[in-house]
């Protein structure tokens, strides 16, 4: 049992609602560790991410920015405007 | 009679500042529709998830430290006394959770006092100092767009919005704060602590963060980059507007006795220095400012619709620090001089340092925010800053050190230390080729691929005759 209450019949005595009454300094160490790996997450991932990225975009073929990207061979767009060019 | 009364204010003002905080949700929804429009269309995702995921880490932040650093630090500490104990706010306490005020089990050491007034009123009013700290946060969001990295960004959105402006708050935003007591400092609709705080951290972040390729041409002339999408731009700032007056409401007590010596009791809505002002004051200078800025910002740039909205956000920013006292007409012509002059100190600096502020923020919020505090000294010089008679009354000088302090010490210095100090690691600004290709570069390819697949399975599934897709 994690309940420090037993009955709503005197709510007048009632303080903390919650459930694991006096582990509150716990959770907080808890809660600040999960911010802090939020953070050291990202920074290291962000990295890699990047890294990955830069080497991707340095192949001479690749570098161009995303909103130039043309529609690929097969799909329809593609398809029509070949047929219309024919 | 008496404790009917009080469980009604009590029980009124938690709904009063619940309400506050659903409509400053709308800051944010404008926020991030602005900065979508203005950034370009390859980097229009990132930019989303970038001013997004500042909500928790903002908030996690704020619950952790940056509520108890709002009422344990207004002494300084070590300036008008030492640090207070503040057991509401600390993060491992239970009146940081639900709480009935009863003294059954774990008070931990808690008064009478503090039982009957915090249980219901401290999630409400952290909540809406939470949403001022996201605020905070997103005037950094849009200056730094389409190169900075999300996680120095989060760090940096962390420290304004759970620590400095939070200082700033605690010192010259308060009913005890050091500022307001030595200094009269008065600056009731946050110009400085908030508006001129964030420009000054902004502007500092921008000098190291440096402007995006192509903006200036090698004269140091800057070039023009028009907003992808101009309706999110204007439907995100009428939803800034809309936001900003859960932004006024919350930055007032609702209803305080404010003769307590008077046996006929007088009850008021006051500012956060418990100082009487009106609702009805606030809503005549909230627009005329906003009428005012508009005007100005219409003219400046020749009807542009980007700065006439701006204008109308830096008109209520600049008339903000007195909009508590003003008189509509002096709200107006505020407004036309603070957003005047931060039109012009905006292109000045532009062309000057190179400063490439993607949303003017540092104009509009840091400029604004600044004069707005400034004009405070000189318009409500001599007008006393605090129902106890014992604080310094409000001077230009009091205000211009106010000024200095939200914009340069609390605001500037410790982004730019900051700053450099990621820069020099690295972590701060994105590749030059991930910057070229843009930043949802990786997203649009995988969604690309994803559309290319499945077009060819339709075409095929189409082709067959219906026949391998038919049931």
């Amino acid at each position: 049992m994690t309940s420090t209450i037993d009955s709503w019949s005197s709510p007048t005595n009632l303080g903390p609602l919650y459930p694991l009454v006096g582990y509150e300094f716990v959770m907080f160490i808890a809660c600040a560790a999960a911010l802090l790996g939020f953070l050291v997450w990202k920074f290291r991932s962000e990295h890699t991410q990047y890294r990955q990225m830069v080497a991707e975009l340095t192949e001479p073929t690749q570098f161009k920015p995303a909103s130039s990207h043309s529609p690929p061979t097969g799909s329809p767009s593609h398809q029509e405007s070949q047929d219309a060019h024919s | 009679m008496d404790q009917e009364l009080s469980a009604l204010i009590i029980i009124f003002t938690e709904f009063y500042y619940w309400v506050t905080v659903v409509m400053m949700f709308l800051i944010h929804v404008g926020f991030c529709l602005y900065e979508v429009g203005v950034s370009r269309e390859k980097n229009k995702l990132n930019t989303l998830m970038k001013n997004s995921m500042l909500i928790p880490v903002i908030t996690l932040g704020f619950f952790l430290f940056g509520w108890w650093i709002y009422f344990a630090f207004q002494n300084g500490p070590g300036i008008s006394g030492p640090l207070k104990s503040v057991p509401w706010s600390e993060p491992w306490n239970p009146l940081m959770g639900p709480h009935l005020g009863g003294n059954g089990n774990n008070a931990a050491g808690l008064t009478q006092e503090q039982l009957d007034l915090w249980p219901r009123l401290n999630g409400v009013f952290w909540a809406a100092f939470l949403l001022f700290s996201w605020t905070a946060g997103s005037i950094l969001s849009g200056a730094v767009i389409e190169r900075i990295r999300s996680g120095a960004f989060w760090l940096l959105s962390l420290v304004v919005g759970c620590v400095t402006w939070v200082l700033g708050a605690a010192w010259g935003w308060s009913d005890t704060g050091w500022m307001v007591r030595l200094l009269g400092y008065h600056d009731a609709y946050a110009s400085g602590v908030i508006h001129a705080l964030a420009g000054g951290s902004a502007l500092a972040i921008l000098i190291h963060l440096g402007p995006r390729i192509g903006r200036f041409r090698n004269d140091g002339t800057p070039r023009v980059l028009p907003a992808h999408n101009t309706w999110m731009i204007i439907i995100g700032m009428f939803l800034i507007f809309t936001g900003f007056w859960g932004f006024y409401a919350a930055c007032n007590i609702p209803m305080t006795d404010i003769d307590p010596d008077d046996t006929a009791q007088l009850f008021s809505a006051t500012t956060i220095y418990l100082t009487p002002t009106t609702l009805s004051a606030i809503t005549f200078n909230f627009l005329m400012a906003l009428a005012a800025g508009m005007i100005t910002g219409y003219i400046l740039s020749h009807g542009d619709a980007f700065w006439t909205f701006q204008g109308g956000l830096g008109g209520i920013i600049t008339a903000s620090a007195g909009n508590d006292l003003y008189h509509p007409y002096q709200a107006f012509f505020v407004a036309v001089f603070g957003v005047w002059c931060a039109y012009k100190l905006h292109f000045w600096v532009e062309r000057k340092f190179r400063i490439d502020d993607a949303v003017g923020a540092v104009a509009i919020h840091g400029y604004c925010g600044s004069i707005g505090v400034l004009l405070v000294g000189f318009l409500l010089w001599g007008y006393p800053s605090s129902p106890d008679d014992t604080f310094a009354p409000i001077t230009p000088w009091g205000q211009f050190a106010g000024a200095v302090m939200m914009f340069l010490l609390l605001g500037f210095l410790p982004c730019y230390g900051m700053t450099a100090v990621l820069r020099r690691a690295g972590v701060l600004r994105i590749p030059r080729e991930v910057e070229f290709a843009g930043l949802d570069y990786q997203l649009v390819h995988l969604e690309q691929t994803q559309r290319d697949e499945f077009s060819a399975a339709e075409r095929h599934d189409f082709e067959s005759g219906g026949k391998e897709d038919s049931p």
